[in-house]
Formats: C-alpha cells, sequence, structure tokens
C-alpha cells in the first residue's frame, strides 16, 4: 500500500473533520477513496450519488489527470500521491 | 429566550433574542451549504438539512447549535433504483420517531434519536407514486403534521402532488385533495397533481387544517375529507407559507400575485392575518417595509413560537419579526443569502 494524500474542498472538509488534506494508504483511485470513507465514512454520500458513480458536479484529479470515469478509479498509485476531490465548475 | 434558526443558500443563522427588542446573531454554521430546514430529535438534539448542487443532501446534528456532527446513515435512495436524494425539506418528531420528508418525493423515518433511518414504503411506493411530478422548486415530500393527541394519524404534503393522510401509523396513505383546485385542467378530479405548498394544523384538533396551495387558501374541519376556498379580503390566493399563532389563534400568509409572476401584489409586501380561521382576512399590523419590495416568502420560511411570536424571512435576505400576534412588526437590521428555512428552534 502506497502512502499518498486525498485533498477535499472546503465544504467537505466541513462535514469531515475540518482537514482538507488526509493521508491514507491504498494502491487505486479507488482503495484511495475507500481509505477516505473509512475514515470519514460521512463523505460517501458526498462524492457518490445513488448511481454508484461519482455525483456529476465532483471532479476528481490524480497527478493532475481526470479519473471521474470506473475504469479511471482503478488507476495505481505510488507513494507520494494525490488525489484532489473538487467542486467542477458548474454554473457562470 | 428564544432561538430562530434561519436556514440559506448559503449556510446557517441562529438568532437569539436578547434584551427588548435586540437579536443576537450566530454563525453561519454549514458555511455555502443550503440549509433546508431545522428540526429537533426526541432526545432535544438539533437537527438540520443540508444540500449542495455538486455533493447532494444530508442531516446533521448538534446538541449546541455550534459543534454540528453529520448523520451518516441518514435518509437514502437505494443504489440504483432511479431516485436521487436533493434535498432535505422537513423533519418532524411523533413521540419517540423522526419523520424527513425528502426530495426526490419521499418520506423516512428513525426509530433511534434521528441515527440510522429507513425510507416508509407504503408512502414512498404508494400506488399513485407513477404519477407524481415536480413542481418548480422539485418533487418534493415537504411537510409532515403529527395528531398530537394520536401520534398514529399523520398528514404528509408532497409537491405538486397533494396531501395524503395515514390513520393507522403509516401503514396506508390515502390522499385528501377533495375540494382542491388542480393545477392542470382536468375533466374530473386526477389521482394527483395538486400543488398544496403548506399546511398547519390546530394543535388542540389536528383535524383541522389550513392549506396555503399552488391554487389559493383552503381550510378543512375533518382531516383533510373536503376542503373549502377561504380567500375573503386577501389581494391574491398565491402564496407559499402559512402559519398559525396557538396562543391566538391567528392564521398567517403572505400572498403573491399568482403562480406566473410570484411577487408582492403591487410590489406591496402584506402579511394578512385571520382572527376568525380564515373566515376572512386583513392586513397585518404595522412596520413591514413599505417601499417596494418584490421578494417573497418560501414555504418553510415562516415559523411562530406559540406565544404571539411569528417570524419570517424573504427570498432577499431579510428577517421579519412581530412579537404581539402580528399588531406591530420590526425588521432585523441583517441581510442573509436566500432565506429557505425559519424555525423556532427554542422558546
Amino acid at each position: 500500500m502506497a502512502a499518498i494524500s486525498v485533498r477535499i474542498p472546503t465544504l467537505l472538509a466541513q462535514v469531515g473533520d475540518g482537514r482538507t488534506v488526509i493521508a491514507v494508504e491504498a494502491d487505486s483511485v479507488s482503495g484511495a477513496l475507500e481509505a477516505l470513507f473509512s475514515a470519514l465514512p460521512q463523505l460517501r454520500v458526498h462524492i457518490f450519488d445513488e448511481t454508484g458513480g461519482v455525483r456529476p458536479h465532483v471532479a476528481l484529479f490524480h497527478q493532475g489527470r481526470s479519473v471521474r470515469d470506473a475504469a479511471d478509479l482503478a488507476t495505481p498509485l505510488v507513494a507520494g500521491d494525490v488525489v484532489t476531490v473538487l467542486q467542477a465548475v458548474s454554473g457562470g | 429566550m428564544v432561538t430562530i434558526g434561519v436556514g440559506t443558500e448559503k449556510g446557517a443563522f441562529f438568532l437569539r433574542s436578547g434584551a427588548g427588542s435586540a437579536w443576537d446573531l450566530e454563525g453561519p454554521a454549514h458555511r455555502g451549504w443550503r440549509v433546508t430546514t431545522f428540526g429537533r430529535s426526541p432526545s432535544g438534539d438539533y437537527l438540520l438539512g443540508a444540500g449542495s448542487n455538486w455533493f447532494g443532501a444530508s442531516i446533521h446534528r448538534s446538541k449546541d447549535l455550534e459543534a454540528w456532527e453529520q448523520v451518516v446513515d441518514g435518509p437514502a435512495w437505494p443504489e440504483g433504483g432511479g431516485r436521487a436524494l436533493k434535498n432535505i425539506w422537513t423533519i418532524a418528531a411523533a413521540g419517540d420517531v423522526l419523520f424527513a420528508g425528502v426530495d426526490d418525493a419521499g418520506l423516512f423515518r428513525s426509530d433511534d434519536d434521528g441515527i440510522t433511518w429507513r425510507g416508509v414504503e407504503s408512502f414512498n411506493e404508494h400506488e399513485t407514486r407513477p404519477g407524481w411530478s415536480p413542481g418548480a422548486g422539485g418533487l418534493a415530500a415537504h411537510r409532515i403534521l403529527i395528531d398530537p393527541a394520536d401520534p398514529s394519524r399523520m398528514w404528509v404534503a408532497v409537491s405538486a402532488v397533494g396531501v395524503f393522510r395515514t390513520t393507522d401509523g403509516a401503514a396506508t396513505w390515502t390522499r385528501r385533495d377533495e375540494g382542491i383546485d388542480t393545477t392542470v385542467p382536468a375533466d374530473e378530479a386526477p389521482l394527483v397533481g395538486y400543488c398544496v405548498h403548506r399546511i398547519v394544523a390546530d394543535p388542540s384538533d389536528a383535524d383541522r387544517i389550513w392549506r396555503q396551495d399552488h391554487s389559493g387558501v383552503y381550510r378543512t374541519r375533518d382531516g383533510g375529507d373536503h376542503w373549502e376556498k377561504i380567500e375573503h379580503g386577501l389581494p391574491a390566493g398565491f402564496g407559499f407559507p402559512i402559519v398559525r399563532d396557538a396562543a391566538s389563534g391567528a392564521l398567517f400568509v403572505v400572498p403573491q400575485e399568482s403562480d406566473e409572476q410570484r411577487m408582492p401584489v403591487n410590489g406591496e409586501f402584506r402579511v394578512y392575518r385571520s382572527s376568525d380561521d380564515g373566515d376572512s382576512w386583513h392586513q397585518s399590523g404595522t412596520g413591514l417595509p413599505r417601499g417596494k419590495i418584490y421578494a417573497g416568502v418560501l414555504r418553510d420560511a415562516m415559523d411562530v413560537d406559540g406565544v404571539g411570536g411569528v417570524y419570517l424571512g424573504t427570498t432577499a435576505g431579510t428577517v421579519h419579526v412581530t412579537r404581539d400576534g402580528g399588531e406591530t412588526w420590526a425588521g432585523l437590521p441583517h441581510v442573509f443569502p436566500r432565506i429557505n428555512s425559519i424555525a423556532v428552534l427554542d422558546r
């Protein structure tokens, strides 16, 4: 398992524990999210919706590349990687 | 001391009555989240519904209105079922049971003080469900009335569907909209399509219910079996909130000019009061702004404290208060984001 960081936006940090960067150990993007939910289970409903996929207006990046699609969630991680959860630019 | 929750598009604020007419302001909590409603759990914890166009909706709880904790096992539609939880619109307690009304329209209950929630299948899969369709504000179960004398009797309002009643503790539900004008042309009364905006009951006689509907203001004396329109003296029948001051029995509405305009008639922001159960309506007191105002009051944005206090918040973010049953109104000096909900949390 690689030691990586998950960055989350301020809105989610508010309903989490205040941290915007959470250190977890994971081998894939989906594994990183599961590790995030293990630490902060309340965040699951804010990132995934009832379709089982990432919410339409949530963006996920790994090392600067969008990884929100199901296939990309399997992207492997190495130590020091950063997975970023973003509030997508939806609006004017 | 009275504590008022102000739920806005960008967080929750709290007003506490101080000396004289002063109000202390606290918050915002859930800064940046759309706060849609407030409630109290059977044990006394404060509850609120918060949502976001990006991150969905959830219930949060607090013992002091400062430290909040999200309910992890909150209301949720099954994965892959085609429904999405968009907003928590109302939270109501019936003894030791909590109910929540949500969009997509549905009813959820908690039997453990709001820790875990499950869907009320008898309601959520009601035989009329295939015909349910949303109003402008969504397809929302937004109001729950519970008979204080018999909590097995409840009424749930759904836009744009109608009012459902149970008399057997939520085992079965029947729609109760006879006498209500539908919002769509129909040769005969359709099964659904009644756009109820708000209902309020007499706590001493739960069968007496008043209703601000899309199509006007109504009352029933028999728990919803029959409704009659009561608009004498109102400049318009359209509006969203309706409340009742338990001390005086007075009713309050905020009329708007038609469903197409949705603004105060002629830009005159007025609250109307009825002191005769809705037989007639008159402008409520003095002290509301005299300048032109084209803001409205949403369905959950007016509440009472039971002893003559009426509190309302507008879509323009202003809050107006009367503490004497609607004789005199005063505006607070603050301007909030668009106000979704006003709730008396302590009194």
